[in-house]
């Protein structure tokens, strides 16, 4: 008679399959608020700017991303704690990403949901809602609820893509493609440093390793990078806003770009309802890792979650085409982030 | 004069300053229910304790005072009242003043003696007490009848009847800080885990109240946010539910004078659980709970949705529909939206009155409410009668939910979304369910993710949102001690070759 076999049976499997878990859901959360930043900031034409120049695009993303990521990983190898300066960085990218994510739904909403109404009033509105939903002892519910919607983000973007594809021009399907795959590659490897400068965040805020379930295979990591680039890539591709679109493609267009194209009432509102949920997803998991962030440069110290949400607001009523050139203070920030890490590191060796 | 704290102190064998110390306490002969029973053992002076009507006085006279007034002893002693004069089964010798008071408004009766230190108590418990009877709210259509009482040792002894193993263990409470309230942690060994009972029985006592009255109340004083809308704990008036709490590795609260019985910790779907799902074949099972869900997102969804799309977006109604709305509307003195919200709230009226009311006047108060007062408004031109129909769909979904505060709950979110509905079409009713996802996912019940087997991911039984069939069902709930989650081991249909 087999025996029924099951993963959890002890204390210790137990524990491993929860960090697990958690890693798991802390990844696609931070996927989910990668997606967002990139379609503000091509909206926004910065990744333009990045996608135009190799040495800008290497510098000031990949880099930082990759040597942050290895340093983060080592740490946690080592089983050292994390420096706490470098929580303090984190948690200021975290910030602008909150401020980002809202200045783009209230942009949205006051667009397309509620035209009549102030920005300001949108703004607190979503904040407030926000703050007082997280608020609360345990953290992480926000990244949870990301996490849990990435199988909705993604189905609402294959339906809008099997509804308007057919009803666009290759060039709107296929914005950046046009410029050349050297651009696009640029463009990539520019969304993959940002990835990494998010991967490496739960090794910081992890209190414990995660003691391994099963052996290790050593070609799955690089194998699985490969194909997050391939993912990214495609996506970059086919959805994100062309850079040099004529002047009428303001900031809101340019992230409804291929549902404008299409006639479909129903994909539209499903890209847009999507769009929304994936600000404020992105919003409410910035606002989250903020909080950890900060509760890790304090220990002992929980910052409120709707105190932090409503700070974002006076950041987030910058408008649109005035933020562009504040937004290299951003890969500034993870550049320092980078440094201060290296040298506790080397502090640390030496010591 | 206020409650206070009834100071700790100590009986001795000084029998007239005893007695002085508890008549004191019980206000004798002021309190005319409080009674001392002056009596004799082998030539000593003697007081029995009592309260008047919670004794069995034919036992008191069979097995306290008789016995004692023909006993003939050299010294009276504690050890020779408890093991030689006293045919009672439950006795106990203590010196503690509040234990004895304790014990003598329990039912129990004290004697002190003269050359006795302290006192001996006797279990002859006789008040007046409800016998088991069918659960009032919850209902089933298979299953057992039996529904938990005001008594907590019947409350017990009905678990005990199902749970027939010593792994079920009863952990003795006392709460409040100046009326104590018996309680009962009951779970079962090796199959709770450990750490969950012990944070139970920490904020049990961390309860720093004066009285407890209910398992409500309590709920509210050991749940992890009590400002969320959201239910945290499941109470249960079913013995045969309580025990299938406790075979998932949950933990249950007792109270006495409480029907119910107080569940931790639970994941939010539990709420959606009705008693007698695991009685039925999984086929049905399934069918009920599916037509449940749709229920819940009925009474959730649509008076928001006809609220969104009526007023923001009516390019979404098919024409002759709208037609007939709009129609209708024209002669209604007030707009949609507040129809909308006026007719939700005379549906919670009418629904609480009904509950309120006595029971034989119930059914025919909600035949008036409903089709009399409905009727007559659509007559009259006051509410829209599609609005009647969205209204009474997304009531009798509300109804649909086992549990009461849920159904409470439900309400209040119903009438949040319609006001979401009004203000930004269905976006609106979007984003705010974004914001109550984004609620539900950060609560916690006894440090126990709300969501827990779905968000975050964990290995559970598997009996979640359909209903799983029985002999899959091989793991406990992800609360459960991991050494005790396997339920069975090899096939659960173990005659298939």
């Amino acid at each position: 008679m087999p025996e029924t076999t099951t993963v959890v049976h002890d204390e210790q499997t137990r524990s491993a399959v929860l960090l697990r878990t958690q890693k798991r859901e802390n990844n696609r959360a931070l996927c989910a608020l990668l997606y967002a930043q990139m379609l503000i900031l091509s909206a926004l034409s910065l990744l333009s700017t990045a996608s135009t120049s190799a040495c800008l695009s290497l510098l000031l993303a990949l880099l930082p991303g990759a040597a942050l990521y290895a340093l983060a990983a080592l740490c946690a190898k080592k089983h050292q704690k994390p420096p706490r300066p470098l929580a303090l960085c984190y948690a200021l990218l975290f910030f602008s990403d909150m401020a980002l994510c809202l200045m783009t739904l209230t942009e949205l909403v006051c667009a397309y949901v509620l035209p009549h109404h102030a920005r300001l009033l949108v703004m607190l509105a979503a904040a407030a809602g926000t703050g007082l939903m997280l608020s609360g002892r345990q953290m992480g519910g926000a990244r949870r609820a990301a996490a849990f919607l990435t199988g909705f983000f993604l189905f609402a973007l294959l339906i809008c893509l099997i509804i308007a594809l057919p009803e666009c021009s290759v060039s709107h399907a296929f914005p950046l493609l046009g410029y050349g795959a050297g651009q696009t590659l640029r463009g990539a490897l520019q969304m993959t440093g940002s990835l990494w400068l998010l991967g490496a965040l739960p090794f910081f805020t992890q209190d414990q390793p995660s003691p391994p379930l099963r052996r290790r295979r050593p070609y799955l990591l690089p194998l699985m990078t490969i194909l997050l680039m391939a993912f990214l890539l495609f996506f970059y591709a086919c959805l994100l806003p062309a850079p040099l679109l004529p002047g009428k493609w303001g900031f809101v267009l340019q992230l409804q770009l291929i549902m404008e194209m299409s006639p479909s009432i129903l994909s539209w509102s499903l890209m847009l309802i999507s769009r929304m949920l994936l600000f404020l997803a992105g919003f409410a998991t910035a606002g989250d890792m903020t909080g950890e962030c900060l509760h890790m440069y304090l220990p002992g110290k929980k910052t409120p979650a709707l105190l932090l949400t409503l700070l974002s607001v006076p950041l987030a009523l910058l408008p649109p085409d005035k933020i562009s050139p504040f937004l290299p203070l951003r890969f500034l920030c993870c550049t320092l982030v980078v440094i201060i890490a290296l040298f506790l590191r080397k502090k640390d060796i030496s010591a | 004069m206020p409650l206070t704290v009834p100071a700790p102190s100590a009986l001795t064998d000084d029998f007239a300053a005893n007695t002085l110390l508890i008549d004191n306490a019980m206000h004798v002969p002021l309190c005319e229910d409080a009674v001392k029973r002056p009596f004799q053992i082998g030539g000593k002076q003697a007081a029995l304790y009592f309260i008047d009507g919670m004794i069995d006085n034919e036992r008191i006279a069979h097995y306290v005072l008789s016995p004692c007034q023909q006993a003939r002893f050299e010294a009276v002693t504690a050890e020779n009242l408890m093991q030689t004069l006293l045919p009672v089964g439950s006795v106990a010798h203590t010196q503690q003043l509040s234990q004895v008071l304790q014990r003598i408004y329990s039912g129990d009766a004290a004697i002190l003696c003269e050359g006795v230190s302290g006192a001996v108590i006797c279990d002859i418990k006789g008040y007046a007490k409800r016998s088991v009877t069918k659960p009032q709210n919850e209902n089933v259509v298979e299953g057992p009848q039996e529904g938990f009482t005001e008594t907590l040792r019947d409350n017990i002894v009905l678990l005990r009847r199902i749970m027939r193993t010593p792994q079920l263990i009863s952990r003795a409470v006392m709460l409040g800080k100046c009326i104590e309230t018996r309680a009962s942690v009951l779970y079962l060994d090796g199959v709770a885990e450990e750490k969950t009972v012990e944070e139970v029985l920490r904020r049990l006592s961390g309860c720093n109240v004066d009285y407890i009255s209910s398992l409500g109340m309590l709920s509210q004083l050991i749940e992890d946010d009590p400002m969320s809308l959201l239910p945290q704990t499941i109470l249960t008036e079913r013995p045969d539910r309580a025990a299938s709490f406790l075979l998932s590795g949950q933990v249950l609260i007792a109270l006495d004078n409480a029907p119910q019985m107080l569940c931790v910790p639970i994941n939010a779907l539990h709420l959606f659980h009705a008693p007698d799902d695991s009685a039925l074949r999984w086929q049905y099972g399934t069918f009920l709970r599916f037509l449940r869900l749709a229920g819940v997102l009925c009474a959730l969804l649509v008076p928001a949705l006809f609220v969104a799309l009526t007023t923001h977006h009516t390019e979404g109604i098919p024409l002759s529909l709208l037609t007939s709305v709009q129609e209708a509307q024209s002669r209604m003195p007030i707009g949609i939206f507040p129809s909308t919200l006026l007719m939700l709230l005379i549906f919670s009226l009418i629904n609480e009155a009904c509950t309120r009311v006595p029971s034989v006047m119930g059914g025919s108060l909600g035949v008036v409410s409903a089709l009399i007062l409905g009727q007559a408004a659509v007559q009259a031109d006051i509410v829209n009668p599609q609005l009647i129909v969205m209204v009474a769909l997304s009531g009798l979904g509300s109804f649909v939910v086992p549990d009461y505060p849920a159904t409470i709950a439900l309400r209040i979110l119903q009438l949040l979304l319609v006001i979401a509905g009004a203000w930004a079409g269905y976006f609106g009713v979007v984003l705010l369910l974004f914001l109550l996802l984004l609620h539900a996912l950060s609560r916690r019940s006894l440090r126990v993710p709300l969501f827990a087997p779905i968000a975050p991911r964990r290995t559970d039984n598997p009996d979640l949102i359909a209903r799983y069939p029985v002999w899959r069902q091989r793991l406990r709930g992800y609360i459960a001690n991991p050494a005790s989650m396997l339920r069975a081991r090899g096939r659960m249909r173990g005659w298939e070759e």
